[in-house]
């Protein structure tokens, strides 16, 4: 009789959900499909989230199943990343391999959940290895035509999986435990744990998307269906970001290797400066709009970069919240893509006319792209005002500088498409599907809900980087 | 009533009129609520003037990083935010009535009053804003209205092209403003206007750190206030529609960074910096004079005009004199408005037609005549319209510095004679339709078109009334040098374009040399060329990689043939470039350890 209470007390209930939406998703492949079977899945999706928001609320913490922990962090991001997930679960309810995809989605997750809830390394190594993996499949699974950006995506997952297990074995005789949290045992040569920091940036920078790791980025993103696009620079990317988190500065700052001017400091300084250049220029001359907001999205991350160089309180919480505020504009903006993409509607002097077209996509187009930008009052700003003051909080003017250059060049290439939907052109209206439609709302809200009162996410990502730093 | 509250009626006015643009049968209504939402917001703000002590102000708290960094909406209700309060006030309803005539496609309309209505929003925002949080929410605003108004056009070639210039200007100046708000706050741990004065002041020596600060400030409010050089996307701006030019680019929004240097005057004074703002200022009044009595298209003309007046404010506030750069601040904007609105009326009349040259006179309609005679002499400085009494009051200020007093006497001169250049030229055409056609469209001017005119005449008039009950003492001797100069200027535009036919003052190379702006596009132009250089350069970087791998990695790395072939060989780029990357985090591992 003791079981079913041990079962549902709330750590142990998250593996059972996605347990559960494994097997479920599992037997759901061999019968007929049916419309309840997403919604189930979707629901289930969002149950994940809101144990997990539970458990932050009740700021439950503990060790459980050995390698994992729960947290302020790890069930805020987690919490977070779910319910990205399930908005790009929704997007792609319609789609024509949807038994596979909820299958993969489910493995996401679990990935999701592996990493966030990470004590050990290796927890975070299954985990970035399951999304990876799952989403190689689910590009592979929409046909032939799909085979070179899922070898892509596949190669260079393995080079980062690669690089990381060799970082992994640099410091396993000083950290046999490969805690994330216990410190190093006597005789740690400094140069080796210094390498083998430099290899897990490695590892990490390939699948965060920084500068010159990130090449592979546009041509996948590009390349791929425009809905795994939206997982891949929503969720993939954030959490190899919460994996960044964990790595650098809970472990390392154990190692003493954290803190302003220290090596993990002076790393993201300069991958953080190259990246958001490098992401910002290339993405002014794009004629392609997924193009555009893959190079976008590249410069965000630059942004996120600039608080874990600054290497305070204010700049992780600062990362946290940008982590989840970018996730959810660029959901939303790539939902608007895939599904304009299905229309054949790809270049930017295509969007012409969008507003007469669709007006709910112009209008939500227009607020997404001005949030990335940093107008206010919408989430972007609060997010990099306050990276951007926690760079000049640690005395990295020249960061803040390059951070402020770089978020008003991006007005450039976003105003451009916003002109351009906003013409007068005659021609038919589209229809968006609900669920896109619904996706695009949820973000949408969000984004203006929460850059109005930037307070109800920054409270939770204070209690976040709390643990963190 | 909640300081916040003064906007509301706006946002939901220009939310109202977005609606109501979209359905087909609503269209009509759409720039009725606007007006409506205007006329609200001024109703409230003209309330909280006579009522000031019903109103709540202070610190929102907005959000609070790291558990006690806070970041505060503060708000204040000093005499200068006052100021700006009635100027937008009093003309924003007046620019939405004037809409209502002026703008007559009904497809657009929903568009144009949301971005207006938001403009005007942000306006009263920035008027109220008692720190830079606050401040800088209400500039961005103003920023991205203003390229969305600018561009309104968008079908037609010029419009894009000034939006894409004055956004370069405006983001060039955000990225100024916003790097100089952190540096104070990473010294003075606060956004707040007051207390930044105040412990900026109590400081024996400003250090560097808040010196390079302000001049950010300074030169971000220089972009917005379109001062050299960055002073032309404003004349590019005339492209947007005329009430837009009336409000936003002549009256409001241009004033946005005087604003903010005479709220941060006092520290600007103690860090030894008031000469950047008079050395700015007098330069821009020169450049902009000179190019106003160049150019022949009617907008630019006053447009160029309002980047002399911005000039002279901060050759004001560069002389410390305050009060004379609100008293101008104030009687500027009306004038300015008026003229604008004239201008517009006369573009209407005559199918859009923009060059003093070929528009026919609005002598056929003598009401428009009148107001336009009103605002040019208020402009000339001119004793019975209150611009006499703004130029009089930076006159007197500057007749301690011989050579400052003897530029702006200049000056004086020559408003005098571009703006009755303005006046005079259109009279003698007939203009391209024929005068029976002409005089038809004249009589046909819709009346929301005129009354805010006549009503901002009246104020230019009454203003004077109330300069003579407030002014104690004024120097005899300066008002006599600015009506001579500004009459002698009247009278050469008087002698070369009412009574000569053929005039050497259009046909002199001097004029042509004017009428190109001093070069300073061209300048503009070589500076985007080379940044446009450098994005390719950065673009080619692919290929540069590209390169590398077949030199070098491809030997040196053995990559296996077998994943080469993968992809079209391209993820061996990614994965030399990796390499690379790699490379030099090891670099900067020994470079640091």
């Amino acid at each position: 009789m003791n079981v079913i209470p041990a079962m549902l007390s709330l750590h142990l209930a998250l593996p059972l959900i996605i347990a559960i939406s494994i097997i479920f998703c599992s037997l759901t492949l061999l019968t007929n499909e049916r419309k309840m079977y997403n919604a189930i899945e979707v629901a289930l999706f969002g149950i994940a989230a809101i144990i997990s928001f539970i458990m932050l609320w009740q700021s439950y913490s503990g060790i459980f199943l050995h390698i994992l922990q729960a947290n302020a962090f790890s069930e805020l991001l987690f919490g977070s990343l779910a319910f990205g997930a399930m908005l790009v679960l929704l997007l792609t309810v319609n789609a024509k391999q949807q038994k596979e995809m909820r299958l993969l989605m489910s493995l996401v997750l679990f990935g999701i959940f592996m990493v966030s809830f990470a004590y050990s390394v290796l927890a975070i190594i299954i985990g970035l290895e399951t999304v990876i993996i799952a989403t190689v499949f689910m590009i592979l699974s929409n046909g032939k035509r799909y085979i070179e950006p899922a070898m892509k995506l596949f190669i260079l997952g393995a080079i980062s999986t690669g690089l990381f297990v060799a970082a992994l074995a640099l410091l396993l005789p000083y950290n046999p435990s490969l805690s994330i949290t216990t410190s190093l045992t006597q005789g740690a040569g400094r140069f080796i744990i210094g390498l083998s920091l430099v290899l897990f940036a490695a590892a990490l920078a390939v699948e965060t998307g920084a500068f010159p790791f990130n090449l592979w980025i546009p041509d996948v993103y590009d390349g791929s269906p425009g809905n795994i696009t939206a997982l891949m620079a929503g969720i993939n990317k954030k959490v190899a970001f919460v994996a960044v988190l964990e790595i650098f500065i809970i472990m390392f700052s154990s190692y003493g290797m954290y803190g302003n001017g220290n090596l993990v400091s002076t790393v993201f300084f300069v991958l953080s400066i190259f990246t958001m250049f490098f992401g910002n220029l290339i993405a002014l001359i794009q004629k392609n709009v997924k193009k555009m907001f893959a190079y976008s999205s590249i410069s965000q991350a630059g942004y996120i970069f600039i608080g874990i160089s600054a290497a305070t309180k204010l700049g992780i919480e600062g990362s946290i919240f940008y982590i989840i505020a970018h996730m959810l504009m660029i959901i939303g903006a790539f939902s608007i893509v895939f599904w304009l993409e299905s229309n054949n509607i790809k270049n930017i002097d295509e969007y012409g006319g969008l507003k007469d077209r669709n007006p709910f996509a112009a209008v939500a187009l227009t607020i997404l792209m001005l949030s990335m930008a940093g107008i206010p009052p919408l989430i972007g700003f609060a997010g990099k005002f306050i990276l951007f003051s926690s760079a000049v909080y640690s005395n990295d003017i020249l960061l803040a500088v390059i951070g402020i250059i770089n978020s008003f060049i991006s007005i450039y290439y976003y105003a451009k498409v916003i002109n351009q939907m906003f013409q007068k052109r005659m021609s038919p209206r589209i229809q968006m599907p609900a669920n896109i439609a619904a996706v695009v709302a949820i973000c949408t809200i969000l984004v203006i809900i929460i850059g109005i009162y930037p307070q109800i996410l920054l409270g939770p990502s204070y209690l976040a980087a709390a643990y963190v730093i | 009533m909640d300081i916040l509250y003064l906007i509301l009626p706006l946002l939901i006015g220009g939310a109202a009129s977005l609606l109501l643009g979209i359905n087909e049968n609503g269209k009509r209504y759409s720039k009725y609520a606007a007006f409506a939402g205007a006329l609200g917001s001024s109703i409230l703000t003209l309330i909280a003037l006579a009522y000031p002590a019903m109103l709540q102000y202070g610190q929102i708290a907005w959000f609070t990083a790291s558990g006690s960094i806070s970041f505060p909406l503060s708000f204040s209700f000093g005499y200068i935010n006052q100021v700006l309060l009635i100027l937008v006030g009093i003309i924003s309803p007046l620019i939405f009535l004037y809409s209502i005539g002026y703008m007559d496609e009904p497809g657009e309309q929903g568009r144009y009053y949301v971005e207006l209505s938001l403009f005007a929003a942000s306006m009263i925002l920035l008027a109220v804003s008692g720190g830079f949080i606050t401040f800088f929410i209400a500039w961005e605003g103003l920023g991205i209205t203003s390229y969305l108004l600018i561009g309104f056009w968008m079908q037609k070639d010029a419009p894009p092209y000034a939006a894409r210039k004055a956004i370069t200007t405006i983001v060039i100046g955000d990225i100024m403003m916003l790097s100089g708000i952190l540096l104070i706050w990473a010294s003075l741990n606060t956004f707040n206007f007051a207390a930044i004065i105040s412990a900026i002041g109590a400081m024996a020596a400003v250090p560097i750190s808040i010196i390079v600060a302000l001049a950010l400030i300074i030169f971000g409010a220089f972009t917005k206030s379109a001062q050299f050089p960055f002073h032309e996307w404003l004349s590019d701006a005339m492209e947007g529609p005329t009430p837009v030019s009336a409000f936003l680019h002549s009256s409001t929004m241009v004033k946005a960074g005087v604003f903010v240097v005479i709220i941060l005057l006092p520290i600007i004074t103690h860090a030894n910096l008031l000469w950047v703002l008079l050395v700015f200022g007098i330069i821009t009044s020169i450049v902009g004079a000179f190019n106003a009595s160049g150019s022949t298209h009617l907008k630019k003309i006053l447009a160029y005009s309002t980047i002399e007046d911005l000039g002279l404010m901060f050759v004001a506030l560069g002389l410390n004199a305050v009060s004379a750069a609100v008293a101008f601040f104030i009687v500027q904007a009306i004038y300015k408005a008026l003229l604008f609105m004239n201008a517009g009326s006369i573009m209407k009349a005559n199918n859009d037609e923009v060059d003093i040259y070929q528009v026919s006179s609005f002598s056929r309609n003598r009401l428009l005549f009148a107001v336009g005679i009103i605002g040019a002499i208020s402009l000339a400085g001119i004793f019975p319209a209150s611009g006499f009494f703004g130029k009089l009051l930076i006159d007197s200020a500057a007749s301690s510095n011989a050579t400052v007093y003897i530029i702006l006497t200049v000056l004086d001169f020559v408003t005098g004679f571009y703006i009755f250049r303005w006046l005079f030229i259109p009279i003698g055409h007939i203009g391209k339709n024929g005068s029976a056609a002409i005089r038809a469209k004249y009589s046909a001017l819709s009346k929301a078109m005129l009354v805010p005119q006549v009503i901002l005449a009246a104020i230019a008039l009454l203003l004077t009334i109330l300069f003579l009950y407030a002014l104690t003492s004024v120097s005899i001797q300066a008002a006599v040098i600015l009506t001579a100069a500004s009459l002698f200027g009247i009278l050469s535009a008087y002698l070369l374009f009412r009574t000569s036919p053929n005039n050497l003052w259009e046909r002199s190379r001097s004029r042509e040399f004017l009428s190109k702006g001093f070069f300073v596009n061209k300048a503009y132009a070589y500076i985007a060329s080379g940044i446009a250089a450098i994005a390719i350069g950065i673009e080619s970087i692919d290929g540069a990689i590209n390169r590398l791998v077949y030199v070098g990695a491809e030997g040196i790395l053995r990559i296996g043939n077998s994943m080469r072939r993968t992809g079209n060989g391209i993820v061996n780029t990614y994965v030399a470039a990796l390499a690379i990357g790699l490379v030099l985090l090891i670099a900067i591992l020994v470079f640091v350890i």
